[in-house]
Order: structure tokens, then C-alpha cells, then sequence
């Protein structure tokens, strides 16, 4: 492990958390207790198979679904104690699920996200305006901020929930899967325009995601998640462990460490 | 939106110069401005019996539309209406209780009962309690849909309550049920007018303060939470400025159809937008037009009959909306 950075700079800090579901008759536990922090301006990635709780895991960090036990510091405050209205100023999400109404055109999707610091009417000050533009630049999509959403090809689209996140201006970004349904070439785009938000503005970004090979390419740290177990760690250091290698069952596919790439086993 | 305000005021004139008697617009204009009518009956007309008249049909209009376009943001449904939560069967069946299950309890005896206001009375008592039932129901539900849901099925109970009462009912107290379900716009004094008047803008008032939220709710109930909107609070408020909105005018004018569910959408058609902060007033002028037009449709210019108001709505209302949709080819939604 790298040296322990300041609490301080760690927007997002999980301590023992355990995720999972409760109803009446008993208690599914996801994964291992989880206990990592991520760093200001990082890009992160939450990566497993399907069904192990990534999705969960989004879902608890964002205060939509309640952890089992363990401790969760948004900014070193925990995550209950925070008023939904400040909560929206310190996280913003991008979920998987479509968008309830399709006829909002990019701008005013954007613009959405400008709401935790609006008046009772939710209009836009001049300030909110330029943050919208901005987020509409960062996220290349000025040439195309006057279409509908269903308009949008889905790369398009999803670049639009970005940038509305980012015009929501937090310390903290959680993102569903934002490169499922696109091809590889607008994936990489994604996770570099993410990267690249990251690390200029000083964000910390996690998202899911499948594309471990992607993930380990470009992000800053990794969270892997596996039934009973979770790592947190660099790309590098989690390979050095190995922790690839027990993702998948190995008579199908097997991770190859030299190229840090997954291969089917023939 | 400055043409829906001059439409408004056009059709608020219409309504008032056209009717059994035609009185010019000149006339209708002086007798308006407190001046001596032309003709002592036309004044007595204007005042107390088109003025108020035109005045609810405003009232239910606007009031409806909004309730409708509450209705359809929180359920992100194009069908939704004022209604679907079952604040109108609430009101149906506390006016056949009264009119049917009065003369059922205490025989012939009891037309007297059975006036206006007891009227009002026993159907706004009606949408009340379903109305808090729903309440109650969906602070233990999380899904709108379920919610959506729930009311639907309310709605059959007490339809189906209606009619075990109207199989028992003698012919006469039935035949009162139904001209009460035609709905009327003629029946409210000024007194009752006023009353109506402070639900719609208490119901106003609510739909105004929750315009941020509406907006929120446009991207969906997960993304609304993350702005900041707490959801279980927002549908509270929804439901009751829904409620005192449809209910009070029900309780007043009767089931009215079909002009809630078609409003949000002929407004959203006409000013190509999905901002709860241009389509709030936009649905309530719109709808002020349409149903002051639906009620010069309906009381027959020239002629002494009136149509069911209830009847008139939908007929000139659906082949409206037919027609944008298939000139447009696209719902905006």
C-alpha cells in the first residue's frame, strides 16, 4: 500500500460497511465487510461478476439503500446525518435506468442539475448558467444541446448524464455502468473524458463496470468485489495479488497478468 | 402565453353574450362595467346566473387541468388524470349514498334531504375519505406505480358499491344519481362559487410551491432524490393539492371527464415544452378556455335546451386531441 493519505482528502470513506438486503425472515449479506477510502480527484472502478452487489454497492453509497452495519463518511460527515438537500450538493449520480421523460432537451437536462443550489422555482442564475455551459462543453456536446434526449445516439446520451452530474458540482460522482451498450471506441471515450474530468476539476469519480480490462488501463484504483471477499487497491498492486485471477472460473476464462487482459481458456 | 390570456378573455365574453337569451357584446360589456343594462332581465341574467356560471366553469377548467397534469408528472403516465387516485368515485359514492341510500333508509320521506348543498357536502365528505385513504396507503408504498394501482382499484370498489346501490334504488332517485354524474356548471351562488374558489387556489398555491420538484421528477424518482427532493413529501403534497382540487370541484360541479387527462397534454402540444414553470400556467388557461367553451357548446346558443356539460367535454375535447396527435405524429411526454 501507498502512503495513508489525510482523511481530509478522502471525500468518500467506507468503514466496515456491509451491504446487502433485510426483510423479515433473513439477512443477504454482498460481499465482505468493505473498508477503503477514495481519493480526491481519482478516478475508481467497483468491478465483479454479476449479481455480486456493485449495484448495491452504488445504491448504499448514494443513500438510496441502507447499508446492514458499518460506517459511511461523505466528506467525514456520515451519510444519514446529511439533509437530502445537502447531500445533493456533495454527490451526484448516472444511473443505468432511461430517463422518465425523453423530451427534455440536452440544455435543460443539464440544467437539472443545477437544482440543489436554485431558488424555490428552480431558476437559473447566471452563475448556474455558465456552470451549465461549461458541463456542456466538457462533455463535447455543445453542437447538440438543443435536441430532445431521444434524439441521441446512446454514447450521446450518456455523455448528456454526465455532464448533467457534473454541472450538479459535487466533490463526489457515482455512475451505474456508464459504458454498457456502447462499442469500444465510445467506451474508452467515457472513461477518458472521466478520467480527465477527475483529475482537472478534483473530482472522485467511481463507477461499475465490466471492462475490467479498461478499468485497469485507465483508472487510478480499483474495488473488486467477490462474494466473500473485497480488494481495494491500484491496478498494478491488485494484479501483483492477483486478485484477477480468482474472479472467474479459470477453465473458462483466465487473466493474463503480462497484458493485463482477460482470455478465453481453449 | 399572451395568446392564451386573450383567448381567455375572448372566450369568457362568448360565454357570457351566448346563451337561450343572446345579449350583444356591447350590452355585455356595460352591464360588466357596473353601467345600466338595456334590458332589466338582461342585467338580472348576467349577474346571477352567467357570471357565476362562466365563473365556475373557469374554476373547474383550470382546477382539473392542474390536477390532471400533477397526476400525470408524478406517475410519469399519459393517462393519468385528476381522477385516477379515486377522487371522483370517492365523490360519486357519497352523492348515491345521500340520494340513493337515503330514500333506501328512510323511504319516499327523505327528498328533502337531498338539496345542493347537502349535495357538495356528501360527495366532498366522499373524495375526503378516500382521499386520506390513499394518503395513508402511500406512506407505506414506494412504488408510484403501485400507488397508481391502488387507486385504480379503489375506484371499482366503489364503483361497484354504486351499483349494488342503484340496483336497489327506486327510478326516480336513480334518475337523480345520473343527472348528478352529468355534471353542471349552473348550480353554484355566489356563496358556493366563493368557497370553490379558495379550494382551487389553496390547490394552485400547492402545485406552484411544488414546481421544482415536478421538474426533478422529469428525469425520474431516483435522479429527483439525488437533486435534493424528498420524494415522500413531494407525493403528500401532490396528493393533496390534487385532492382539495378535483375534490372540491367535484363536490361542486359533479364528475367532470375528460378535461383533466387532455389539458397537460394539449398544452404541452401547444407550447412545446416540458417546464412545470411554463406548463403550470399554461394548463391552467388552457383549460379555463376549453371548458368555457365546452359550456357555450353545451347551453345551446339560440335555444332553451343545455346539454350534459359532462357530454360536451369529451365530445369536443377528443377529436382535438386525435387531431394533434396524428398533425404532429409525436406526443410530447
Amino acid at each position: 500500500m501507498n502512503q495513508e493519505p489525510h482523511p481530509n482528502e478522502l471525500p468518500l470513506q467506507v468503514l466496515d460497511l456491509q451491504i446487502g438486503y433485510r426483510d423479515k425472515r433473513r439477512e443477504v449479506r454482498l460481499s465482505g465487510a468493505l473498508r477503503f477510502g477514495l481519493p480526491r480527484g481519482s478516478l475508481n472502478a467497483v468491478v465483479g461478476v454479476n449479481g455480486v452487489g456493485k449495484s448495491t454497492l452504488l445504491r448504499t453509497l448514494s443513500g438510496m439503500h441502507p447499508p446492514l452495519s458499518g460506517e459511511l463518511l461523505i466528506e467525514g460527515t456520515p451519510l444519514e446525518k446529511l439533509p437530502l438537500e445537502r447531500r445533493a450538493q456533495l454527490l451526484s449520480i448516472v444511473l443505468t435506468e432511461p430517463l422518465a421523460s425523453q423530451h427534455l432537451r440536452v440544455r435543460e437536462l443539464v440544467g437539472l442539475g443545477r437544482y440543489p443550489y436554485t431558488n424555490w422555482l428552480g431558476q437559473l442564475s447566471p452563475e448556474d448558467l455558465k456552470g451549465v455551459e461549461e458541463a456542456l462543453r466538457k462533455m463535447e456536446l455543445e453542437a447538440i444541446a438543443g435536441q430532445p434526449c431521444h434524439t441521441l445516439s446512446d454514447g450521446q446520451l450518456q455523455r448528456a448524464l454526465i455532464a448533467r452530474a457534473l454541472a450538479q458540482d459535487t466533490p463526489l460522482m457515482l455512475l451505474d455502468e456508464p459504458t454498457t451498450h456502447l462499442d469500444l471506441y465510445h467506451k474508452v471515450k467515457i472513461l477518458k473524458l472521466l478520467k480527465e474530468i477527475a483529475h482537472s476539476t478534483r473530482k472522485t469519480i467511481l463507477f461499475s463496470t465490466h471492462e475490467i480490462g479498461l478499468a485497469i488501463q485507465l483508472c487510478d484504483q480499483i474495488l473488486v468485489l467477490q462474494p466473500a471477499t473485497a480488494r481495494f487497491g491500484t491496478p498494478c498492486e491488485l494484479i501483483e495479488a492477483g486478485c484477477f485471477e480468482a474472479l472467474f472460473p479459470a477453465d473458462t476464462i483466465r487473466f493474463d497478468a503480462e497484458s493485463g487482459y482477460f482470455r478465453v481458456t481453449k | 402565453m399572451a395568446l392564451l390570456l386573450v383567448m381567455l378573455g375572448v372566450a369568457l365574453l362568448a360565454n357570457l353574450s351566448l346563451g337561450s337569451v343572446y345579449i350583444p357584446l356591447k350590452a355585455t360589456l356595460e352591464i360588466l362595467a357596473g353601467g345600466e343594462a338595456a334590458r332589466e332581465s338582461w342585467g338580472y341574467i348576467i349577474w346571477n346566473y352567467r357570471l357565476p356560471k362562466a365563473l365556475t366553469a373557469l374554476l373547474v377548467g383550470s382546477g382539473l387541468s392542474l390536477s390532471g397534469l400533477l397526476m400525470q408528472t408524478l406517475f410519469r403516465n399519459p393517462l393519468a388524470g385528476p381522477f385516477v387516485l379515486g377522487v371522483s368515485s370517492g365523490a360519486s359514492l357519497g352523492a348515491a349514498l345521500l340520494i340513493m341510500g337515503a330514500s333506501l333508509l328512510a323511504g319516499g320521506s327523505s327528498a328533502w334531504l337531498v338539496n345542493d348543498v347537502s349535495l357538495a357536502l356528501a360527495s366532498g365528505f366522499g373524495s375526503l375519505v378516500v382521499l386520506l385513504t390513499v394518503l395513508l396507503v402511500s406512506a407505506r408504498l414506494k412504488d408510484a406505480m403501485a400507488l397508481l394501482i391502488v387507486g385504480l382499484m379503489f375506484g371499482s370498489i366503489t364503483a361497484a358499491l354504486v351499483t349494488v346501490l342503484s340496483y336497489f334504488a327506486p327510478a326516480e332517485q336513480l334518475q337523480q344519481y345520473i343527472f348528478w354524474s352529468y355534471g353542471s356548471l349552473g348550480n353554484l351562488g355566489w356563496g358556493q362559487l366563493g368557497l370553490l374558489g379558495v379550494f382551487c387556489l389553496v390547490g394552485t398555491a400547492i402545485g406552484l410551491g411544488l414546481v421544482k420538484a415536478l421538474n426533478a421528477l422529469l428525469l425520474g424518482e431516483k435522479y429527483a432524490q439525488s437533486l435534493g427532493i424528498s420524494l415522500s413529501r413531494t407525493r403528500a403534497w401532490i396528493i393533496l393539492g390534487t385532492g382539495l382540487l378535483a375534490g372540491g370541484i367535484t363536490a361542486f360541479a359533479g364528475p367532470i371527464a375528460f378535461i383533466g387527462l387532455a389539458v397537460p397534454h394539449l398544452t404541452r402540444q401547444l407550447l412545446r415544452s416540458q417546464d412545470h414553470r411554463v406548463l403550470l400556467p399554461g394548463v391552467l388557461l388552457y383549460g379555463g378556455i376549453l371548458m368555457l367553451f365546452c359550456d357555450l357548446v353545451a347551453q345551446l346558443p339560440f335555444s332553451a335546451y343545455v346539454l350534459p356539460i359532462n357530454a360536451i367535454t369529451s365530445l369536443v375535447g377528443a377529436p382535438v386531441v386525435i387531431w394533434l396527435l396524428v398533425r404532429r405524429r409525436r406526443m410530447i411526454f
